[in-house]
């Protein structure tokens, strides 16, 4: 590794660690704004949110080029489902998505210091991701969410892609949108993978392409088509993902 | 002070070790117990194999960003051994590198040139005979005038760009094979003054000896990425490479279309990578070497898509010196070769081949 990944690693870990120390301060803070409204804190915890993830990408020398942003519907909530191959994915992608925003991760997030608190706090749901009745209680959750105009974000991957394309998309996930009949945005990340887990441990500068593809309507569904959707969303998701990835000349 | 730092420290040590137990912990969780939350179990779990990350290297060379990607089971430094090749390369083929073989040439101070330089040359001179004087290597002094190379910009006078016009000429330089110690080097003869300009052919040459390293070492599944250039080395586990065409003049993620394509080479030639505008014009690195002024058509980019990299850029060039018609008619008549033109107002034009190749 050259002495340029070594520092920048170092300055990236560097800010981690002083974000995480901002909370000394910011949390306290936002508990009192929590006392006067409710949904001015949030937007606070999304704010410092986005501030630490901005950072974070910033510093990896990455450039994110967030494409087809008008394919998100406005005044509705809607499902993002997104393909999953790294950290990243989040870090560099939840900053670009409109508030407020709610995202679907794995319960270890949770425990995570500070940035666990933080999403806790703007709503985030958790997912024990071995547990059948958690994971229906966890859809009510999402639907309540959506009930209420905030999006959610999920990665029906259930897991991080250890390599390129997108891997089966668990029907489950989608269920928060086909039920009641909301709309899934598809959205690609390309190239996070290659910030930081492909040369674990060390982060590289590339190109992120986040793009939203066209809405897909879930209500008036047929049985049928909400069967086939994880597989054709995953069409979908791959497709962009393949065309986003290649080598440009 | 010091406790703060430990803390930081150890918060940060914290959050790198978190995703990693989670991680791995992740894993053997997907494996045992997958889709918990579909309630129906996988049916076929082999039918969605994860693709592995190629290896990839890059590096500067060439005057571009160049980059290998192997979709192989090897380490880097593998590949940094192919890389290399590039150096040696350069020096052979370059105008401006002291000491090198065309460098001598150009000077003057030899006739001689080795076996690969006078190969390469021996098949431009063909393609440039048969191009009627659209494409010639014997551009060097019009090429040094213009000087994209350093980006300097300048347009030159009008009596400069006669006076090196008169050196232009390909029907005036012939090669022969000569009998010295080195085994099968050539003998080049060409008026005094005239330089040779291989930017229009080398790298397509390089990529093709790059390819020829990787598959005499064992790779089977690789793309080699010489800006401009892309040769593909067999396949993707199966899957054809994804090559996209740049959308001109736009930033460089941006596709025009994409290209599926299966052991064969890409090659883009256009007026948007080296170029700058003065009194409304563009000025770029394609230069009519009949008028000494870079070409002015209906064109802003052409691709070509070869099997061998050393036509390919060689045609890349040409049929964007040809303009649309003639070039879809080199195209139809050379074999293995389409193209796909980019109009000034981004319409693509493609000879009947490449439809098939975008998907």
């Amino acid at each position: 590794m050259t002495f340029f990944s070594v520092l920048r690693t170092i300055i990236c870990l560097a800010y981690v660690g002083f974000f995480m120390l901002c909370g000394i301060v910011l949390f306290p803070i936002e508990f009192f704004i929590r006392r006067k409204d409710e949904k001015k804190a949030m937007r606070f915890s999304v704010t410092v949110t986005n501030w630490g993830f901005r950072c974070v990408t910033a510093l990896t020398g990455s450039k994110v080029t967030v494409k087809g942003k008008k394919n998100i519907p406005a005044g509705e909530a809607v499902l993002f489902v997104g393909n999953h191959r790294s950290y990243f994915d989040l870090i560099a992608g939840y900053y670009n998505l409109p508030f407020h925003t709610s995202i679907v991760s794995k319960a270890g997030l949770k425990k995570a210091p500070v940035i666990g608190g933080w999403m806790k706090r703007f709503k985030c749901l958790f997912i024990e991701q071995n547990s059948l009745r958690q994971g229906m209680q966890m859809i009510k959750d999402a639907q309540e969410l959506m009930k209420n105009g905030t999006n959610i974000l999920i990665f029906p991957e259930g897991t991080r892609n250890k390599g390129e394309g997108v891997g089966e998309l668990h029907a489950g996930s989608l269920k928060i949108a086909t039920k009641p009949g909301f709309k899934i945005v598809p959205v690609v990340f390309t190239n996070t993978r290659e910030i930081f887990e492909k040369q674990f441990p060390w982060v590289k500068p590339q190109k992120v392409t986040m793009e939203f593809l066209a809405p897909i309507d879930t209500s008036g569904m047929t049985r049928e088509e909400i069967k086939a959707l994880p597989d054709a969303l995953r069409k979908i998701l791959l497709e962009t993902f393949e065309k986003n990835n290649s080598i440009v000349i | 002070m010091k406790l703060i730092k430990t803390k930081a420290i150890f918060l940060a040590a914290g959050l790198i070790a978190l995703p990693l137990s989670g991680c791995s912990q992740n894993a053997a969780e997907n494996s045992n117990n997958d889709t918990t939350l579909t309630g129906n179990p996988k049916e076929n779990p082999a039918a969605f194999t994860f693709k592995k990350d190629p290896v990839t290297v890059n590096a500067f060379k060439l005057d571009t960003y160049i980059s290998i990607s192997a979709y192989e089971d090897i380490d880097e430094s593998y590949l940094y051994d192919t890389l290399a090749l590039c150096d040696r390369y350069e020096e052979m083929f370059s105008m401006h590198k002291e000491g090198g073989a065309l460098y001598n040439l150009n000077e003057g101070t030899t006739d001689k040139v080795p076996s690969e330089l006078g190969r390469v040359m021996e098949t431009a001179l063909k393609w440039s005979q048969s191009s009627d004087g659209a494409f010639q290597i014997s551009v060097g002094r019009v090429t040094e005038l213009w000087d994209f190379t350093s980006g300097s910009h300048v347009i030159p006078s009008d009596n400069e760009i006669k006076s090196a016009l008169k050196t232009v000429d390909d029907t005036k330089i012939s090669l022969s094979p000569s009998d010295s110690e080195e085994g099968a080097a050539y003998t080049v003869s060409m008026p005094e003054g005239t330089k040779i300009d291989l930017g229009a052919v080398a790298k397509g040459y390089i990529a093709d000896k790059l390819k020829e390293d990787l598959i005499s070492r064992g790779i089977t599944s690789a793309v080699i990425n010489l800006g401009g250039n892309v040769l593909c080395v067999g396949d993707k586990n199966g899957d054809p490479f994804n090559i996209g065409i740049r959308k001109p003049f736009a930033g460089d993620t941006d596709m025009i279309t994409v290209l599926k394509l299966k052991d064969c080479s890409a090659v883009s030639s256009g007026i948007s990578e080296r170029y700058f505008e003065e009194n409304g014009r563009i000025y770029h690195h394609i230069i009519n070497p009949r008028t000494g002024y870079p070409y002015e058509n209906e064109l802003w980019q052409s691709t070509v898509i070869t099997k061998d990299s050393l036509t390919g850029d060689i045609l890349s060039t040409l049929c964007y010196a040809l303009g649309t018609d003639k070039a879809l008619e080199l195209a139809k008549n050379t074999p293995d070769t389409e193209v796909i033109l980019v109009k000034d107002d981004l319409s693509l034009v493609t000879s009947d081949g490449a439809n098939d190749l975008m998907k």
